[in-house]
């Protein structure tokens, strides 16, 4: 029997649910949210919702699940493996705010889908509802401080021995689980940057944690906030007065959760996209290398439409000599999702590989002959889908690019 | 004001008939969960010969995907969500799936995009035949004509219209409505060209249809090869007529081919802003009769800015509106009626025609809104009218799903009754109601146009649930209360003035309402299914308690 009539375990959602509930019957199920729709000069009508396409049942689109929502919230459906499959079935990307015709997430701007769906994640994840491969990773970041089940004194283990770290220096480089264990041709990009551009930097060593996103994107928010609270310790110890991360995942931590759970941070948090622009425009940053290529560029969900820093990496872009930028249909707030996030790739990685294997397609389509991204998590998810389905595109973080261009 | 000609007796023997029919149907929503037990079938032996046929990808019986169908788009009182889900690709597949439900007696609900407001709740459980996916989509300029399946969205077809220089008559639903299921089971709407038919679509624009019997067996009345697109002249009645309507009770309609628009040389919006609806309606129906504009379209104020800013844009006019308190009232330099009209031709025609509206509107007492002059005060209604009208797409920022539906009264007005249904709408229903319930509806105004140059006028008021609490129980309570006074009090005074009916509730109030007012061809229809579908599988809930109505005799 249903049971869940305005109880929940997470108070947030409790919370949320109370003023919320009534915008729940704001939803008429017009899947506008998983559609996406053109009204430019292009007129073209392209797919939304990863989830939705991928799955094609109504409940998938983000609709659906307010709906569901309303119906949990009514007793009629209960927290049980059925409704987690729906709501785990989901990379969290945002794009049905964007999308929503004007009905549901417009009226209050804290009635946000990823957040609610996040907040219903951590109902089932309480409730034991989570898939096995996510608690798996749940407790290797409690064991190991990395999902990835590695051994946490490896975190640097990629550092090139010519690389300085200034202990004095007070900018921090943030170099993320993905970067560290996965990814790390971007971490050894980005210290070679500041290497050679001459700014002194320093990393947290072992006292740098997971930042806490896979945990709270699937549900596990105490812990979150744990590694929230260690990772802001550790920094607030070394007084630092910059941190620079080149994983977006981390980056929406640092600028949209810790300050929710821990109030407004004592350091100045950028993006690489964001530092190497900044470094553009003090001129300490000179591109003088021709770089002749087509390229475009994913908009990491985490990093644009959660954070909405969309121009940065542009800009860096086009600094690029020789480099030419095409976009996308689907880009800035309406970019689709590279299908990683969300506890997805984990979980469902055919749904993972499928939405990535869209966004590849798209990007072939504009004649890039490079697609390039700012995310090392979307990195290792459309590396995969280039690695199956179109092994001459080619894939660069922006900061591998912009080593092309320096002198 | 006008003296209301109410005929109270008239209204007294309505308002019994209606609340009759209203508590009808709460009895029958009450006994849905022994309704959906008498219809007993080996569920898990269903769902294996649907995957079976479609996958396991198609086919779903987690109680949480079906649980989002059991409820219609605005109303949240029922919950009667199916057993399971099947999504079929094509017509194939659709005879296949209504031939195992046959063979089960399992009822079968089909879904388009599954959006109106109620005859798509499967009460009996069984299976949700969702078409959302069904995308077959090929026009063919030479004929006019574009060849669609259910899962093909208002969005879809527009821009593959324009491709080709077509245009296909707009309504203002979502851009994913689907454009069979809004041509064959709405209640019709605005649309380019209203001032012809009030409907999109509507039966005289399909040229033909597949449909697939209850049996399972393929219906072809038209096809995808010419020439037999033009059904008229087939042997015997008109046959597509009894698929039109019918909600999915006597047939599923897997293909249509519908009839496209060239896009003329010069399409052009005016605006205007009209001081009372007296002026309004002169003004309109003058270019009705005379057939100067290819669609005309009046918004209360109430309409076009309280609840726009509610939903998209900040809340400063909604204050203003919510000050002036009287939906007769609007705030000061905003017209009481807002009147778009779109002229299609040859540029020369459209300039004559232009000059002309305006000379009438003067004469009016109507001013014309320049378009830059809307772009700065009313940003919303320029963006709605310009991708609506100069775009040619389905807006996206549109007027009715803003916050939580409550209920719409929607239908067609005899032209000579157009001046005193307004005065009541206004000043005896949306005002009272918002008196009533202060802080819970919004009486929102109306939309209303003008059909069949003239003839008829179309007549659209939809009240909003608009302050909230968590607290489901006195959601539905207010709703209901507020359903009731629509049903019991309103209804009848409107039907009595002359109002055509024709009312959107959920769930089993509009089925009430039908046996109420139309008990012959309701009878006729039952009998129809009854030869076509004797296992009753095919949507049996629409029809299902009706001759237990006491309406019906
Ligand atoms: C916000 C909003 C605004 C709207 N505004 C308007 C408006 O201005 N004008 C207007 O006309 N409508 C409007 N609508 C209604 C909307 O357009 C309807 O949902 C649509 O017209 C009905 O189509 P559907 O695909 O949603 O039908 P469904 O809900 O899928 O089905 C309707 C009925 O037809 C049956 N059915 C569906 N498909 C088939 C088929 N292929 N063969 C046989 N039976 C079938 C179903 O069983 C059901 O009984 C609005 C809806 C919303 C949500």
């Amino acid at each position: 029997m249903p049971n869940n009539g305005g109880k929940y375990k997470v108070k947030e959602l409790a919370e949320l649910m109370k003023y919320a509930y009534a915008y729940t019957l704001g939803c008429v199920r017009c899947r506008s949210c998983a559609g996406y729709y053109v009204y430019d000069d292009k007129q073209i009508q392209l797919k939304g919702c990863p989830s939705y396409w991928r799955y094609k049942f109504t409940a998938f689109s983000a609709g659906g699940k307010i709906f569901l929502l309303n119906k949990v919230h009514q007793g009629l459906v209960d927290f049980d493996e059925d409704l987690a499959e729906v709501f785990y079935k989901c990379t969290t990307c945002g794009l049905c705010k964007e999308n929503c015709i004007g009905t549901v997430w417009q009226l209050t701007e804290s009635f946000d889908p990823v957040r609610i769906f996040e907040l219903v994640r951590a109902e089932l994840f309480a409730r034991g509802l989570a898939s096995p491969k996510h608690k798996i990773f749940v407790e290797s970041i409690i064991q190991n401080h990395n999902p990835y089940r590695e051994k946490h004194e490896d975190r640097f283990k990629w550092m090139p021995a010519h690389i300085k770290i200034d202990e004095q220096s007070d900018l921090v480089y943030f170099v993320g689980c993905t970067s560290s264990y996965r990814r790390d041709e971007i971490a050894k990009a980005t210290v070679e940057i500041l290497h050679r551009v001459g700014i002194p930097f320093k990393t947290l060593g072992e006292e740098e944690w997971c930042c806490g996103s896979p945990a709270l994107r699937v549900g596990a928010r105490e812990l979150a906030r744990e590694l929230a609270e260690h990772n802001v310790r550790a920094l607030e110890k070394m007084k630092v007065s910059t941190v620079i991360t080149s994983c977006a995942g981390c980056y929406r931590m640092f600028k949209k959760d810790y300050p929710e759970m821990l109030g407004k941070l004592p350091f100045e948090v950028l993006h690489t996209s964001e530092f190497l622009e900044r470094l553009l425009d003090e001129g300490k940053l000179k591109l003088e290398k021709e770089v002749p290529l087509v390229v475009t560029y994913h908009d990491p969900c985490h990093l644009g439409r959660h954070v909405g820093v969309f121009e940065a990496p542009r800009k860096v872009l086009e600094a690029i000599p020789g480099l030419t930028l095409v976009e996308m249909p689907r880009h800035r707030k309406s970019a689709w999702c590279c299908g990683a996030g969300g506890g997805v790739k984990a979980a469902y990685p055919d749904f993972a590989l499928w939405t990535a294997i869209e966004r590849v397609k798209e990007a072939i389509e504009t004649g890039a002959k490079a697609l390039i991204s700012t995310c090392p998590f979307c990195s290792h998810n459309l590396k995969d889908a280039i690695q199956q389905e179109a092994p001459f595109l080619a894939f660069y973080d922006l900061t591998e690019l912009i080593l092309k261009a320096m002198p | 004001m006008l003296v209301l000609h109410i005929d109270e007796r008239k209204v007294e023997a309505l308002r019994e008939k209606y609340l009759k029919g209203l508590s009808w149907a709460i009895e029958t929503a009450n006994r849905i969960p022994e309704l959906r037990a008498q219809r007993k079938y080996p569920k898990e032996k269903v769902y294996r010969e649907l995957v079976d046929l479609l996958g396991e990808d198609r086919v779903t019986m987690n109680k949480a995907i079906c649980a989002v169908h059991g409820t219609n788009t605005l109303g949240w009182k029922y919950h009667s969500p199916p057993d399971i889900i099947a999504i079929p690709l094509n017509t194939e597949e659709v005879q296949e799936i209504v031939r195992i439900a046959n063979k089960y007696k399992v009822p079968i609900t089909p879904s388009a995009s599954g959006q109106s407001f109620g005859s798509v709740i499967p009460h009996l459980g069984g299976i949700l035949l969702d078409m959302q996916h069904m995308k077959y989509l090929k026009i063919i300029p030479e004929e006019d004509i574009a060849v669609i399946e259910p899962g093909v969205s208002y969005a879809e077809l527009c821009l593959e219209c324009h491709k080709y220089g077509y245009t296909f008559p707009l309504g203002t639903f979502p851009p994913f409505t689907s454009v069979i299921g809004n041509i064959f089971f709405a209640s019709g709407g605005i649309h380019r060209r209203s001032i012809h038919g009030g409907k999109p679509g509507g039966l005289t624009e399909v040229l033909g249809i597949q449909v697939v019997l209850p049996d399972g067996e393929l219906l072809v009345l038209g096809s995808d090869d010419p020439p037999y697109w033009w059904t008229h002249s087939y042997i015997g009645p008109y046959w597509q007529g009894l698929f039109y309507q019918s909600a999915g009770t006597l047939g599923i309609v897997t293909k249509a081919a519908i009839r496209i628009w060239k896009r003329c040389e010069e399409e052009r919006l005016l605006v205007y802003g009209s001081p009372s609806f007296k002026n309004t309606f002169n003004f309109c129906q003058t270019l009705a009769r005379n057939w100067l504009a290819q669609d005309i379209f009046v918004l209360h104020w109430g309409w076009a800015i309280y609840k726009k800013h509610r939903v998209r844009y900040t809340n400063e006019l909604a204050e203003d509106a919510i000050k002036a308190r009287h939906m007769r009232d609007p705030p000061p330099g905003v017209p009481y009626n807002f009147i778009s009209i779109m002229l299609e031709g040859f540029k020369e025609d459209v300039d004559t025609r232009e000059k002309v509206i305006d000379r009438i509107a003067a004469q009016n007492g109507i001013r014309r809104i320049p378009l830059e002059e809307l772009k700065a005060k009313w940003p919303w209604l320029y963006e709605h009218f310009e991708v609506w009208y100069l775009k040619n797409l389905p807006v996206r920022l549109e007027p009715y799903g803003g916050i939580t539906g409550s209920f719409a009264i929607m239908s067609h007005v005899p032209t000579h009754k157009v001046l005193e249904i307004e005065e009541y709408e206004v000043d005896h229903m949306l005002q009272k109601i918002e008196d009533k319930h202060p802080g819970w509806i919004c009486a929102t105004g109306y939309l209303a146009w003008p059909v069949d140059g003239g003839r008829l006028w179309f007549f659209r008021t939809v009240e909003f649930l608009n302050d909230f609490s968590d607290d489901p129980a006195l959601m539905t309570a207010i709703k209901e209360e507020a359903s009731t006074e629509i049903m019991a009090t309103h209804m009848p005074v409107l039907r009595a003035l002359g109002w055509m009916g024709g009312v959107a509730y959920p769930g089993f109030d509009m089925a009430a309402i039908a046996a109420a007012d139309y008990p012959g061809p309701y009878k006729l229809w039952k009998k129809i299914k009854k030869a076509l579908d004797p296992n009753d599988v095919m949507n049996p809930s629409v029809l299902m308690a009706v001759p237990d109505n006491p309406e019906e005799g």
